[in-house]
């Protein structure tokens, strides 16, 4: 797995889209795309500490970045987007606080919703409150996700989410991103929020709320809709 | 005056009272320093800021262990940062309310303490 990623991450900081692709689609677990995801986060955490250690620059990092959306995408078309089976009438949509832009953690859950069957939007980097506000009160998604990766933006995500869990279909509110892995972001969160730490965390829970029918809705107030039509 | 024009006098004074007390700063990463030794300045500021409103010591004492860490890796010691974060103590006496003024000495003096020790 070490080697795997320093030879993926080379690929990336070299920009060398086709390599990185070639490297995916040689994986054994190549189908697994909650493993391919995990692995991607990895690469990229790796990036973040090849940085830290100034042992390359942020325009390295920033072509990383921009190769990972590029194999992120075409990935996703292939094993996601291009294999859809039924919907199963969910919606969800992610994106991160306002200036916040790291955005491919909310690239990643949505992508993982969508996989699971739920039909959803990503509006990425930096959406301010007052466009993520009518947005969810037009399209109506039964789960907003919202990402928060530096410190200075947290003071907003309590105002995010009393404003978006009021709106009238109360849809489930989900956290995640780097703070998420690093506090306990539930006093700055509302009570019914659900805080999800990883990649796995967001399959686990997309699982038991699948197989658990309307379960979730039985114990929370804000979803009591959601699963019942399934 | 705005809040942010009295952000950018108090970092301004910051920044001179660092290259005061370090000349050698200039020479030795020359305007270059002195605009990252600014940028690291709003970051302190804006952690130290974020953790007085969200009421938590340990979300600046983390912050100044992370850029220890990254600072070090570019050759500066945890001399400089301990005395940049004194030096804030030093000088938003003038700029600042008393309870952000007793917040961000907690907080300071809690990373300087685990900093040097």
């Amino acid at each position: 797995m070490k080697e795997d990623i320093q030879k993926f991450t080379h690929y990336l900081l070299e920009g060398d889209e086709v390599s990185c692709e070639s490297f995916i689609n040689e994986m054994p677990d190549k189908e697994d795309v909650i493993k391919v995801f995990h692995f991607l986060t990895t690469a990229m955490q790796h990036i973040g500490e090849l940085w830290e250690n100034n042992e390359i620059t942020v325009a390295d990092e920033h072509l990383a970045t921009a190769t990972c959306d590029y194999v992120l995408s075409q990935y996703k078309y292939n094993h996601i987007t291009r294999k859809k089976g039924k919907s199963n009438g969910l919606k969800a949509m992610f994106f991160c606080l306002e200036n916040e832009q790291h955005y491919l953690g909310t690239k990643i859950v949505s992508s993982i919703f969508e996989y699971y069957g739920w039909e959803t939007r990503l509006f990425g980097a930096n959406l301010p409150l007052e466009y993520a506000e009518s947005q969810a009160k037009e399209w109506k998604p039964q789960l907003i996700g919202i990402s928060v990766a530096i410190l200075y933006h947290l003071p907003k995500l309590k105002g995010y989410l009393d404003a978006l869990s009021r709106i009238p279909n109360a849809p489930i509110m989900m956290v995640g991103g780097r703070l998420s892995g690093l506090y306990d972001l539930r006093q700055y969160s509302t009570e019914e929020t659900i805080i999800l730490k990883s990649i796995q965390d967001v399959q686990r829970w997309i699982m038991e709320h699948r197989t658990e029918g309307n379960k979730y809705g039985e114990n929370n107030k804000h979803s009591s809709s959601l699963f019942s039509n399934q | 005056m705005n809040e942010a024009m009295t952000n950018q006098q108090m970092i301004d004074e910051v920044v001179h009272k660092i290259y005061e007390k370090y000349p050698q700063l200039k020479e030795q990463f020359g305007e270059k320093g002195l605009r990252k030794c600014r940028e690291d300045n709003v970051h302190h500021f804006r952690h130290l800021d974020t953790a007085f409103e969200l009421t938590d010591v340990q979300f600046f004492v983390d912050y100044a262990h992370w850029l220890n860490g990254i600072l070090q890796k570019h050759g500066m010691t945890v001399d400089h940062l301990c005395v940049n974060f004194e030096i804030i103590q030093q000088v938003v006496d003038n700029w600042i309310d008393a309870d952000r003024k007793v917040f961000y000495d907690k907080a300071i003096d809690q990373a300087v303490l685990e900093l040097r020790a």
